[in-house]
């Protein structure tokens, strides 16, 4: 019997968890009403659950308490991030934002381009201009200011003058003789 | 949970949705408190602890990688931060314990029956407060503690044992 009653008070425990399979149930009842150790057993593992239960109850304001204060600790930073959110916006649309954006791009491109190495400058071609005769220059400041005054149409009037004093002349002629014949003097 | 799976809840915090997180610690705030009053045993302590664990739950959801595994999850946390707790106050638990007992004040509980539930292993207190402080569901015991249903029912079986072997010895004395 007592083997036995061993046996029953574990399935007594497992019976209080509700994790007895059914088909022991019965059985077990059928014991219990035969054996009164077993029988007070059971009546004292009721009594600790029942306290123990009693126990868990009495917890539950300081779990509510607590929820609440985790609910309001959620909404204050759900808040808070809505607020930084809302100042983020509001300073990348404003006017001052955008030109500070605005200058910071320019001065890097500025930066940028300063910035480039020797190696990256394209050489200009040098005027060969000083290097031509005086008399050279001469023609080509003639030239321009007869384009300036006229157009293409005086360059070229001013082309075939030049011509016509460069034809074949008596070789006594002066250079003021020339000149003369040029400029109508 | 508002219907939500805790998946459809932890990626919806994980899009920082801070207000997603509210139901899950409505779900999980008794487990959390369950764990954390088991291993300290005062309430004051047990509130402080298990706030801290939600709200690092918070912070770290990017940790978790799957969203059904909240449970466990954040009842680890829970331990870990008790045992740094406790490790840091350097208390031994039978001190913290019975001071507890003299603190709670407002237990409904018969002192006998305190008295010996803090004597009870730790692994033994925390499945009795989680039984009897989430809904007397093995299955959820199971998930919060990452161990077997047939695990939690021998675990429950063995601290009844055990707490009723203490209140008779209690008892006798």
């Amino acid at each position: 019997m007592e083997n036995n009653c061993q046996k029953i008070k574990e399935q007594i425990l497992e019976f209080v968890s509700g994790t007895l399979p059914d088909q022991d149930v019965a059985e077990l009842r059928n014991h219990l009403d035969k054996c009164q150790s077993c029988s007070g057993y059971l009546d004292a593992l009721r009594s600790d659950d029942k306290d123990l239960g009693n126990f868990a109850e009495s917890m539950q304001p300081a779990i509510a308490r607590l929820e609440k204060k985790l609910t309001e600790v959620l909404k204050e930073r759900q808040l808070v991030k809505k607020v930084r959110s809302a100042s983020w916006v509001a300073i990348i649309k404003s006017p001052v934002t955008k030109l500070a954006a605005a200058a910071v791009i320019i001065i890097a491109i500025g930066l940028f381009v300063s910035h480039q190495g020797p190696e990256e400058r394209i050489d200009m071609p040098v005027t060969s201009r000083v290097e031509r005769s005086p008399a050279e220059m001469m023609t080509l400041i003639s030239l321009n200011v007869a384009y300036r005054r006229g157009g293409m149409e005086a360059v070229e009037k001013q082309c075939e003058q030049a011509l016509d004093m460069l034809r074949p002349q008596h070789k006594k002629i002066s250079i003021q003789q020339l000149l003369a014949e040029n400029n109508g003097t | 949970m508002n219907g939500r799976s805790e998946d459809d809840l932890v990626a919806s915090c994980r899009k920082a949705d801070e207000l997603a997180y509210a139901d899950l610690v409505k779900a999980y705030s008794r487990r959390v408190f369950a764990v954390c009053f088991g291993m300290l045993g005062n309430t004051h302590d047990a509130e402080d602890l298990t706030q801290q664990a939600l709200l690092k739950g918070l912070t770290s959801m990017n940790q978790l990688r799957q969203g059904e595994q909240f449970g466990s999850w954040i009842c680890q946390i829970a331990k870990n931060l008790c045992i740094d707790f406790i490790r840091r106050r350097k208390i031994r638990r039978r001190i913290l314990l019975k001071r507890s007992t003299a603190e709670t004040g407002h237990s409904k509980v018969h002192p006998e029956l305190e008295s010996a539930f803090t004597k009870l292993s730790e692994d033994y207190r925390i499945a009795l407060l989680l039984y009897y402080f989430d809904g007397r569901s093995t299955q959820k015991i199971a998930e919060s503690l990452g161990i077997s249903q047939d695990a939690v029912h021998s675990r429950l079986s063995r601290a009844r044992k055990q707490l009723r072997k203490l209140l008779e010895s209690q008892g006798d004395a």
